[in-house]
């Protein structure tokens, strides 16, 4: 099966949205990490978390994060969510140990509740509510909202393994295409059983060419489709990361974050740029049945989407991603991620909420000045963390350069973050 | 804590597909109470089952003879073979009425990592019944990445045999609304469309 492009993506127009009406109306958290319980009010369009190391604001995006399908930001497993009680200085899992995330949201019908959590602890599946109904998969949960995160995790990424660097690229595409996952999970069991079959081989056992060439035709078809989903995404977003550029000659505040472009780099994904998909199928097919004795010998897939890396370069230096300073690269990650965000406004019925955690750190005053001007312009919500108030300065000070650019759309709250409470800081 | 012959009901309970700890407990405590009406009836269907009960030397389907009914049919076409996975899609198939050929049960997919290889799935028998006796196959096996692939094997090695081979309809659910499907069912269902 080919996937060309996805039904769905890119057919709707972005609704015409009343600034900040999208998002996150009340939190409730449940036994939540390290909250008891704790219960949020935020009518508005940005929300700023400011405390100390370890105060539990991470763990507020983490709680939001789960109003996507998955295991949230830190990709936890679900009974280390539960909160801990200190005892004797060891920390112990609560009696009642399940954990709950309550949200009241409003998305373009209107009002929304949506409960998450797990009902104890032995559980493998967290329970979804939607307006008190049990929503029949994950997926759901992508009809109602759309979030997408940052993590100070991702400063590794131009570092990281290419693995690490795949990760981060498909967990792009599951925002656009729910059933990419599927595809990958369906390709890579099927490279491993042709993989297992082959050392049989290697090691004497009669073959059976007709189950070889039938896997390797199942892993063609569903790994062209990965490296096609993969193709598209990336596609969208040079196109928003362009778009950037060239605003940047007007827009000096756009400036200080970089022109990027990402390019996908890999066999399979060559043979995409210069051919239909379906010849690129008939191209991976050959390859893999050319390539069982030199796969056989070195113990691995030598081709397939399993092998693409991404190579991301910062325009403005014309420098590659791993080459750049730590701020840059931070500045880079955030144009990804703002440009992320926007593509999905468009195949959403509204912008996604987003989550930044420890943003700021690395940036310069400019290059914050214009993440947070970018940021104001943005028609979503945004969550943002840092462990001081001052770099936030700029969003709440109504004299700003800021307010020049563009006009608040709702106001800025501030909460501290202590020891499991959220106290809300009043703007001037 | 329950004696030792209640606790080792429970844990078999629990082995049931579907069947968790608290309700494995439920039942086996339901069973008890019910002893006239459920368990001891419960009990001796359970051994007289495992007594009778046979695979199908020809089909793989289960029965109480080999070869079993479907087989044995005379008012079957017995060149039309229907592949399917497991006994319970020879049961939808047979509730809905729409098939009066023979079957060959598959008992799974084709997979290497879990040990289960042609040999597991009755491919080498079906072959050779195949080239003996049947007009034409039908693959029914899921429309799932393994029930395809291991259909893929099998059309490649009876095309091999120069049987014909057919495969159901894979589409739109009869009373479904398309705007429901997913892109996967929407594009298998165009690729399957017909003449009308
Ligand atoms: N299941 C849990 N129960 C109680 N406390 C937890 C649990 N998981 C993490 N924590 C605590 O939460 C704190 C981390 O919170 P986090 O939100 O990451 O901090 P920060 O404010 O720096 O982002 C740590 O002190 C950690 O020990
Ligand atoms: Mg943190
Ligand atoms: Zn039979």
């Amino acid at each position: 099966m080919l996937a060309q492009s996805h039904p769905g993506v890119g057919a709707s127009e972005p609704s015409d949205q009343q600034g900040g009406q999208v998002g996150v109306r009340k939190l409730i958290l449940n036994n939540f990490r390290n909250y008891a319980s704790v219960e949020l009010s935020v009518d508005a369009a940005i929300v700023v978390l400011t405390g100390a190391n370890g105060a539990g604001k991470t763990n507020i995006l983490e709680a939001l994060s789960f109003l996507s399908p998955g295991r949230g930001l830190r990709n936890s497993h679900l009974g280390e969510v539960t909160h801990r009680v200190k005892q004797c200085e060891n920390l112990v899992q609560n009696s009642s140990d399940g954990w709950s995330v309550r949200v009241h949201l409003t998305n373009t019908n209107g009002p929304v509740e949506i409960g998450t959590g797990l009902a104890s602890a032995d559980r493998a599946k967290r329970t979804i509510l939607i307006n008190d109904l049990p929503a029949r998969s994950q997926n759901d949960l992508a009809n109602e909202v759309g979030i997408v995160w940052m993590t100070p995790d991702m400063d590794r990424l131009f570092h990281d393994s290419s693995g690490q660097r795949r990760r981060f690229l498909d967990r792009l595409v599951y925002g656009f295409d729910t059933q990419h996952a599927a595809r990958i999970t369906a390709y890579t069991k099927t490279i491993r059983e042709r993989a297992r079959l082959l050392k049989a081989r290697r090691a004497g056992a009669p073959t059976d060419t007709a189950w070889l060439s039938a896997l390797e035709d199942t892993a063609a078809q569903q790994g062209i489709a990965v490296a096609a989903a993969r193709r598209d995404i990336i596609q969208r977003l040079n196109g928003a990361l362009g778009e950037g550029e060239l605003v940047d000659r007007q827009n000096e505040h756009r400036q200080a974050l970089p022109g990027v472009r990402i390019t996908l780099v890999g066999k399979v994904d060559g043979w995409l740029e210069s051919c239909p998909a379906a010849e690129a199928e008939d191209k991976f097919r050959t390859a893999l049945e050319l390539e069982r004795n030199s796969d056989a010998a070195a113990g691995r897939t030598e081709t397939g989407p399993h092998r693409s890396d991404l190579e991301t370069t910062h325009l403005t230096q014309n420098c590659a991603a791993v080459r750049c300073s730590t701020g840059e690269q931070k500045a880079i990650l955030l144009a990804m991620v703002l440009a992320y965000a926007e593509i999905l406004s468009h195949a959403l019925p509204a912008s996604p909420i987003m989550l930044l955690d420890e943003a700021t750190a690395h940036l310069d005053s400019r290059r914050r000045i214009a993440l947070f001007a970018r940021l104001i312009a943005y028609p979503g919500q945004v969550w943002m963390t840092g462990t001081d108030l001052a770099p936030f300065a700029p969003l709440s000070n109504s004299v700003s350069t800021l307010t020049q650019i563009s006009v608040l759309r709702g106001p800025v709250l501030h909460f501290e973050v202590e020891d499991g409470q959220i106290i809300p800081i009043s703007n001037p | 804590m329950a004696a030792p012959e209640i606790e080792h009901l429970i844990r078999l309970l629990t082995r049931l597909p579907g069947l968790g700890p608290r309700s494995a407990r439920r039942l086996a405590l339901h069973l008890m109470r019910h002893r006239a009406q459920l368990l001891d009836p419960l009990a001796a269907a359970l051994t007289e089952a495992g007594r009778v009960l046979t695979e199908c030397g020809t089909c793989g389907n289960i029965d109480t003879r080999n070869p079993c009914v479907v087989c044995t049919d005379p008012e079957r076409d017995a060149g039309l073979i229907c592949i399917v996975e497991d006994v319970a899609d020879l049961w939808a198939m047979e509730r809905s009425g729409a098939y009066r050929g023979c079957y060959h049960v598959l008992g799974g997919t084709l997979s290497a990592l879990d040990g289960k290889g042609p040999e597991e799935l009755k491919i080498p028998i079906l072959v050779s019944r195949a080239r003996e006796s049947a007009r034409e196959v039908v693959l029914a096996t899921s429309a799932t990445v393994a029930g395809q692939t291991t259909a893929h094997y099998i059309t490649e090695l009876l095309a091999k045999a120069q049987v014909t081979v057919t495969q159901i309809a894979h589409g739109v659910p009869v009373g479904g609304e398309l705007d429901y499907l997913d892109d996967g069912t929407l594009m298998a269902a165009m690729k399957a469309r017909h003449k009308v």
